[in-house]
């Protein structure tokens, strides 16, 4: 550390526990200082109390969440059904799809015809009988003994828009905080100098649905709740980099100036507010060394840069920000959540998701050994999921090897990974179409409910009150899964 | 009868004061007071805790008790009573709420609610104990005036709020602060009202007038001159913007652009113009309703359609439907009632008097607008959403109207052909066959025969017409003799004919028919042994079927079974084609020629009923100056890549193939040709979005080889051309679709050629454009038909001839049609800039209402219908008011209703003080929070109803918003100092007493636009477009869908820049990042509070986001540049701290700012490069008067960073 920056870090302590400030403290009680650099004193305004604790002992200290935006197809990628080989074109039986409810991009076809997988699968050692996976994921079974799948996810929503609103915010329609923006209301941050909840974004390959700022949104919860961008273009963080022709010493002149001044003005007004504004500017001004150093992966050993592969230098792609995933949850980020764009494979299904898979596989592969071999993965949940699955009948022409699907809330395959998950196991079975559920449905806010349980949160307990009403992630549903739990 | 007055200090029945340990136990401030009050005191707690299972929620009630419900708490429960007036011991609430046991005790531990604390089970004792007195919900009674306190502390009150708030300080034993010193105050009001700060000037002004009623004419002013009162409309507007959820994007999918901006200056100028706020909410909701509705009052009507809208493909229409009624539903409750009404679409109201019918009923008003539950993707994002109006300015309806006019005569001048015409048209037909060498022979078909058993007869005008057995498949064979030879064309004319279906020319039921193939052989009459196998290689048709692969080059090709289709099942009349041979045939001494017509197509029956041949000469070069014939569109693709350059590089087999092999694979097998009926020539042909390339192929039938044939291309992020196999021409570029983009000249071979067309895209939606350009002298299009004999032309196809000779030789014509073309453009563009703006507008007939089954679309229960209706609990509409949105206005506005009035004082006292009277202004319902000053809030509300009542000051209308605002800014409650009072704030945290004033921070739009005005910024423009300022890079990009067309950001030009922040383009998915940095909400939904947090995005932002340096540049710029500022840096730090803060700097702060002048300085001095790269932050010029040496300019800049940055520049005292 510079000499500057260390006086200024000892001005800054001083200054926080100075008479200015002390009423704001005595305030907070043992409220831990970062939980104050990270919200403001109102935002509590509404809430029950400040902070929530956990309700229990927590198996996950922090989430990463791998979001596969324009959902994957479970049929192509983890949902292994061989005897459809023989099934090739036939009709969708009645029996099977039961005059459940289609997109208006299907609901007009003449027939259903049965679309087989045409990618092998391959079946690879775990706790239980194997997981058997796709050639298109083949790094991801060297870590599927790490892995818990649920076969039998199911959404009520069927296209992506509310698919994806409800599988962040436990609701349909848009107004809802999204669950980083819960957990960082119920747990606060466990870093100074970083954001709670951070967003990375990966552009794909096929059609890309919009994604909306509600996904990460803190909805009625204060906005610092609100997840924070990660980007690899530009400032990392907006309006992180000083302009041009300015340098740290300058920003740090210029910031004490601000300090001094606020401070007479603190001592004016007797407003503890204002005490709280500079602790906010100092921890920007950290912030603006600390996540250039996150960002900045030359550090790492070239081992681990090859373990997530090629991409891994070109900065946004999936690889890169696996790795910049791992470097946030040693950083102590709470909820992490990375976008891959580009799954809504309607036509031309079987070229699309080789390129979406080539992508993804090897970086998550590489994320959850790394996070292994550090000894992270035992308190970070991994959860991998789209917002729902897809047909096992073809959109549109169906020939030996081509095909599309359509969207599929009824039931689709996720996994989950680390932070108390059961490693190794397959929970939920679908019909020989993967069409139905036959065993152990999971719903949203069932998932919602066992991702909150982990992190040492009761879904119940877990409210906010907005217009009168106590809300939950969970809304009026979801039970804990007491199946897939370590 | 008494009128139900529930703030009323009557306290009939409890006249005890509580002890003081109890109060202090109860968690809100607000409920300590002199009396217990059951709707204060008890129905919150009994709200909170018991209701969801003891409510009115019939569905949810556990042990058939209500507890909100007297009749029902009081009631004999066989030996028992929940509760028993007057003996708390008997009753089974107080056993059951301090009961140990966790099988007994209520609330259960499974509710997740909180048990009694033993002060609130003390409260409910007392309560039950003085007899369990129940009272109706406060505001759900209408307010009554009640008197003005007496107060014990003098000259303080300046009006009645005063007395109102003093006595309340007073019952607390604490005084008011004294007033603020004149700046603090002149800043405050200044920012609360216009949103902007005072300058130096206006503060040196103020200061200067040291008059009795100095400040209460900087009042007036601000609300009766300009531009204070634009500047009072844009800072009350904003907050409505949010609670309307305005934004300038749909929201949901591709979030696409739409127009409803007119709605925000409707806004603006009902805020200038101080509109009665009666006015301000029926127009807002019933603008459209209103009779003889101006412009202006179907514009505000919008505020209903302000909500987000999908154009998700798949997506359920009644689904959306259902969702956008249900959120106008809930945001009128919200905005107007501040009532959670969308709690009760799928269930009853846990906590109010609302039913679920009762929800339906609201819902009713708002569920009946002619607009689609999907909308349709168009890429123009200045597009309305439907029902919409246009809005154009008086000088663009002056000039549409003009231009209409010039329309209407242009288009009866090109109707009219001149004499001149008449005799040029005459000349081009009459000359023709001589320049062209055509001569049809005189022929007579001597034999006709079906190869499938149908009866050919010969008819006496030539033809052969078809009866007896319809074979499926047929082939007739006609046989002419002719006298010459040297022959090139045949005519076919298919006639019509009675005896077919329809009278029509087909034998298919529906009289359509496909011709597959025609050969011909000739056979010299003279010598039988010499014959000619005839070879077409070119034919044209009159009319061709569109809805699939029909053109009559098909039938050149006579092994398949693509034929032409006529469309006569769609259209009557007779249809005559045209066919090449490649070369002459016929002999001399006379030609006897076989012509076999196949009806081999996929369609039974459809053969042609009634056929006449004819043949005829044409010399080679009429055959060149004949069209190409062209076949339709094949597609193969998408073929995805990794990147646009790979699409474009990238060989995927379809450019190899010179022969358009319909039954080829390409891509792995994946991919064949298939036709695509909807691609067209000179046509906008979208291709699916995505990085990808595609093919499109056609073939050509040259009538002879021809160099030269110019096409006139587009296409998506590029292409490349292949003729027969080769590449003619390429171009790689990033660029969206439109026509006519570049030229590629092509040669082609006499007979068929195939043109295939690879399109590269990069991502978004991909599509080409072609067309082909007529060669000097070609019998473009119709022309072609110039040919046929008179007799062989019907009317309407003489009609066309005469047309295309028009178009192609009519020097006059095609400068009147020119004319028109461009008169149309002009009016497009007019059009296109022609604001619009999307209102409400009831269906003919309401749509029947059903409540829904858990609130969903597809669940309506027919057993329960509703009609239109306001909760019983709440009134009811007044006599004589229609049931439609318009008589919900009435009542709303009636002041028999109890919420508007409160709810809307309530929103202003909250944008002053930052918390309302009722904490929870969007929640006036039971879980809504008990006021902090109950009588002060009747009081404002029956003020706002009645204009001015004995204590009101000037006398005012009713409604008349400004008077509000007066009465709260003039008062000594908010000229109070707000210096914090440690001793009362461990009493009163949150200062509810209001006993200094609260300092809070700037919104998001008033930083951002205080940082524009006092840097000299800021440009004050009125209404208009939403604007695009300053944005970091590629934020739209990362998360739109490609074919969005709100996808990339481009930044505005010039004043755009720097408008305030109101005007700022709002993207629902992406919202401008400084102002959500600062709070703002998304948009999505409404939002009545924003939320104030403090975060180190937001230091950030002030340091270094683009707008922020350029403003501190500018400010430097400024205070440097200003003259008439002696006494050098310390004079200047002292004005630009003023214009930041409104106030002068203590001497030791000048010192410290001082310092870091010459710290600057020094520093800049050493680094010039620096200097100049700061100095070039931001569009804004440096004035040209100003020569200050840069690295002065650049010290002086950071200065105007950290003061525009100050806690006391971004927060009002």
């Amino acid at each position: 550390m510079d000499p500057i920056e260390r006086r200024h870090l000892a001005l800054t302590r001083r200054r926080f526990f100075s008479s200015t400030a002390r009423s704001l403290g005595a305030a907070l009680g043992t409220t831990a200082l970062a939980s104050l650099l990270s919200r403001s004193a109102r935002a509590a305004e509404g809430a029950h109390a400040g902070p929530l604790l956990p309700h229990f002992a927590p198996k996950a200290k922090r989430v990463i969440y791998l979001h596969m935006e324009g959902a994957p197809s479970q049929i192509d990628l983890f949902d292994h059904k061989p005897g459809l080989k023989e099934r090739f074109n036939e009709d969708l039986p009645d029996s099977i799809r039961m005059g459940q409810r289609l997109t208006g991009m299907t609901s007009g076809q003449a027939r259903f015809p049965v679309a087989p997988s045409i990618f092998q699968f391959t079946r690879y050692p775990n706790q239980m009988d194997g997981a058997w996976i796709s050639e298109l994921m083949p790094q991801l079974g060297t870590v599927a003994h790490e892995l818990c799948f649920i076969h039998s996810m199911q959404t009520d929503a069927i296209n992506h828009e509310p698919g994806i609103t409800f599988f962040q915010t436990g609701n349909q329609q848009p107004g809802r905080p999204s669950f980083g923006a819960w957990a960082s209301y119920g747990l606060g941050s466990m870093n100074e100098n970083l954001p709670t909840f951070v967003v990375l974004i990966t552009q794909g390959f096929g059609n890309m649905q919009a994604l909306s700022a509600r996904f990460w949104g803190s909805g009625f919860l204060s906005s610092d709740h609100q997840g924070c961008k990660l980007r690899s273009a530009g400032d990392p963080v907006l309006y992180l980099n000083d302009p041009p022709g300015v340098a740290r010493a300058d920003r740090r002149r210029m910031l004490d100036l601000v300090l001094e001044l606020d401070e007479r003005e603190a001592a004016r007004s007797l407003d503890p507010e204002v005490a709280t504004r500079i602790a906010q500017a100092e921890m920007a001004y950290r912030m603006q060394m600390s996540v250039p150093e996150l960002v900045d992966s030359t550090g790492e050993d070239a081992r681990t840069l090859e373990l997530y592969g090629p991409d891994v230098t070109k900065p946004g792609t999936f690889a890169a920000n696996c790795l910049l995933a791992r470097r946030l949850a040693e950083r102590g980020v709470r909820f992490i959540q990375l976008y891959m764009r580009g799954w809504d494979q309607h036509g031309n299904l079987p070229a699309e998701i080789r390129l979406q898979s080539k992508a993804v596989d090897q970086p998550i592969a590489a994320l959850i050994k790394d996070l292994g071999q550090r000894g992270l993965l035992e308190d970070t949940l991994v959860m991998w999921a789209g917002e729902f699955g897809r047909t096992v009948y073809s959109q549109g022409t169906l020939s030996a090897d081509n095909y599309g699907r359509d969207h599929h809330p009824r039931c689709f395959t996720i996994w989950l990974a680390g932070g108390g998950i059961k490693p190794g196991i397959s929970y939920g079975r679908t019909d020989d179409y993967s069409y139905n559920i036959v065993e152990n449905p999971v719903e949203v806010h069932d998932l919602h409910a066992t991702l909150l349980h982990l992190l040492g949160l009761d879904h119940e307990k877990l409210t906010f009150r907005h217009q009168g009403r106590d809300f939950r992630l969970t809304d009026v549903f979801g039970k804990v899964i007491p199946e897939i739990l370590g | 009868m008494h009128p139900i007055r529930p703030f009323a200090r009557a306290g009939v029945c409890f006249a005890a004061i509580l002890p003081l340990v109890l109060m202090a136990g109860l968690a809100a401030p607000a409920s300590d007071g002199p009396e217990l009050r059951y709707d204060r005191d008890i129905r919150p707690l009994l709200s909170d805790r018991c209701f969801r299972c003891h409510g009115q929620d019939a569905t949810k009630r556990r042990g058939k008790l209500r507890l909100d419900d007297p009749e029902s708490s009081l009631a004999d429960r066989g030996g028992y009573a929940a509760i028993v007036p007057g003996k708390p011991d008997e009753s089974e609430l107080v056993h059951r709420v301090t009961n140990p046991d966790p099988k007994e005790v209520m609330p259960p531990p499974s509710s997740n609610k909180r048990t009694l604390s033993a002060s609130e089970q003390e409260l409910v004792k007392r309560w039950i104990e003085r007899g369990a007195p129940y009272e109706p919900h406060w505001s759900f009674v209408a307010p009554t005036r009640p008197p003005v306190p007496e107060v014990r502390t003098a000259n303080w009150s300046r009006n009645a709020i005063d007395r109102f708030v003093l006595a309340r300080l007073e019952s607390e034993g604490v005084a008011p602060s004294a007033d603020a010193d004149r700046e603090t105050l002149l800043r405050r009001l200044f920012l609360d009202l216009t949103g902007l700060p005072p300058t130096p000037e206006e503060i040196d002004a103020f200061l200067a007038d040291r008059t009795a009623e100095a400040y209460e004419r900087v009042v007036d002013r601000i609300f009766s001159e300009e531009p204070y009162k634009t500047r009072y409309a844009e800072r009350m507007a904003t907050p409505w913007l949010d609670a309307a959820r305005y934004a300038d994007t749909c929201g949901i999918h591709t979030d696409a652009g739409r127009q409803i901006w007119p709605w925000r200056d409707w806004l603006l100028n009902a805020y200038r113009d101080n509109l009665p706020f009666d006015r301000f909410l029926t127009e807002q909701l019933a603008g459209d309703l209103l009779p003889d509705a101006t412009e202006q009052q179907r514009i505000a009507s919008g505020f209903n359609r302000n909500h987000v809208t999908t154009d998700e493909g798949g997506a359920i229409s009644e689904e959306y439907l259902v969702e956008y009624a249900v959120d106008r539903a809930a945001t009128t409750g919200s905005v107007f009632l501040a009532l959670t009404l969308g709690c009760a679409r799928c269930h009853e109201h846990k906590f109010d008097p609302i039913s679920q019918e009762e929800f339906y009923s609201f819902y009713a008003y708002f569920n009946s607008i002619g607009e689609p539950g999907l909308y349709s993707q168009l890429p123009d994002p200045d597009r309305a959403f439907e029902p919409f109006m246009t809005v154009p300015t008086a000088e663009q309806e002056r000039e549409l109207a003009s231009m209409q006019g010039d329309l209407g005569r242009a288009r009866a001048e090109l109707a009219a052909n001149t004499p001149e015409e008449e005799a040029q048209y005459a000349e081009f037909l009459g000359g023709l066959a001589a320049k062209s060498g055509l001569a049809w022979a005189t022929s007579a078909l001597v034999a006709a025969k079906s190869a499938n058993g149908a009866t050919l007869s010969i008819q006496p005008d030539g033809s052969a017409l078809a009866s007896g057995a319809n074979p499926d498949r047929d082939e007739h064979e006609l046989v002419l003799t002719t006298e010459g030879g040297g022959l090139r064309l045949l005519m076919v004319e298919a006639l019509a004919d009675p005896s077919l279906p329809e009278g029509r020319v087909g034998r298919a039921q529906n009289g359509n028919a496909v011709l597959s193939g025609v050969e011909a052989e000739a056979v010299a009459l003279a010598d039988r042994t010499q014959r000619q196998i005839v070879h077409f290689t070119w034919a044209w048709a009159d009319h061709e079927q569109e809805n699939g692969d029909f053109r009559v080059v098909n039938v050149l090709e006579t092994r398949d079974a693509l034929g032409w289709a006529v469309d006569a099942h769609r259209k009557p009349g007779g249809r005559v084609a045209l066919l090449l041979a490649e070369q002459p045939f016929g002999f001399d001494g006379g030609t006897e020629l076989h012509v076999r017509l196949q009806y081999n197509s996929a369609y039974s029956q459809h053969v042609l009923g009634r056929v006449r041949l004819s043949v005829g000469t044409l010399d080679p070069r009429a055959c060149d100056a004949l069209p190409s014939a062209v076949s339709g569109w094949y597609v193969a693709g998408p073929f995805p890549a990794e990147s646009g350059q790979a699409a474009f590089d990238q060989a995927f087999g379809p450019e190899a193939d010179a022969s358009l092999d319909l039954a080829r694979n390409f891509g792995g097998g994946n991919q064949t040709w298939r036709f695509d009926e909807n691609l067209r020539d000179e046509k906008l042909n979208d291709l699916a979005a995505g990085v990808n390339a595609f093919y499109v192929a056609r073939r050509i039938f040259a009538p002879t080889a021809r160099n030269k044939v110019e096409l006139s291309l587009g296409s998506d992020d590029g292409f490349r051309l292949f003729l027969n196999g080769k590449e003619v021409a390429s171009h790689r570029v990033d660029r969206p679709l439109s026509a006519d983009q570049e030229r590629a000249t092509i040669e082609l071979a006499a007979g068929v050629n195939v043109m295939v067309m690879k399109i590269a895209n990069s991502g978004g939606p991909a599509g080409f454009f072609q067309r082909t350009i007529a060669r000097d002298g070609e019998l473009a299009g119709d022309l072609v038909a110039a040919l046929l004999p008179g007799s062989a032309r019907a009317a309407e196809l003489d009609l066309r001839v005469r047309l295309a000779w028009k178009t192609a030789f009519s020097p006059g014509y095609r400068a009147r049609r020119e004319r028109i073309t461009l008169l149309g453009r002009q009016i497009a563009e007019i059009d296109a800039k022609t604001p619009r703006t999307m209102v409400m507008e009831e269906m003919a007939a309401p749509r029947p209402t059903f409540v829904l089954a858990r609130g969903a679309y597809d669940k309506a229960d027919p057993s329960r219908p509703v009609e239109r209706g306001v909760p019983a609990a709440l009134g009811r509409l007044p006599e004589n008011a229609p049931n439609d949105r318009l008589g919900l206005a009435r009542w709303m506005t009636s002041t028999a209703n109890p919420l508007v009035a409160r709810v809307a004082v309530n929103r202003w006292w909250e944008l002053f003080f930052g918390i309302g009277i009722v904490r929870t202004s969007e929640d006036f319902g039971m879980q809504g929070e008990w006021p902090s000053h109950p009588e002060l809030l009747d009081w404002l509300a029956v003020e706002l109803h009645e204009g001015g009542g004995p204590a009101g000051g000037a006398a005012a209308g009713p409604w008349d918003v400004q008077h509000l605002l007066r009465l709260i800014v003039t008062s000594s409650t908010y000229r109070q100092s707000s210096r914090q009072r440690p001793d009362v704030r461990e009493r009163d945290p949150e200062d509810r007493w209001l006993s200094w004033f609260p300092r809070r921070r700037l919104t998001a739009e008033q930083i951002r636009d205080q940082a524009l005005y006092v840097s000299g910024l800021l440009v004050e423009k009125f209404g208009g477009p939403s604007v695009k300022p300053y944005q970091p890079d590629g934020l739209w990009n990362e998360v739109a869908m490609p074919a969005s067309n709100t996808r990339s950001y481009v930044r505005g030009e010039g004043e755009d820049l720097w408008r305030r922040s109101l005007y700022t383009y709002w993207k629902r998915a992406c919202p401008p990042p400084l102002l959500q940095t600062f709070d703002a909400p998304t948009r999505e939904s409404c939002t009545i509070r924003r939320a104030s947090t403090d975060t180190p995005l937001q230091a950030l932002a002030l340091w270094n986001d683009e707008q922020f340096v350029e403003a501190a540049r500018m400010l430097a710029q400024r205070t440097l540049s200003e003259g008439g500022v002696p006494g050098g840096d310390d004079a200047r730090l002292k004005r630009m701290f003023r214009r930041c803060t409104g106030h002068e700097p203590a001497a030791d702060e000048v010192a410290l700012m001082a310092g870091k002048v010459a710290e600057f300085r020094e520093r800049f001095a050493a680094a010039p490069a620096d200097a100049e790269k700061l100095l070039k932050v931001g569009a804004a010029p440096p004035p040209m008067e100003a020569k200050v040496a840069p690295a002065e300019l650049a010290a002086w800049t950071l200065i105007a960073n950290a003061l525009l940055s100050l806690d006391a520049t971004i927060c009002r005292s």
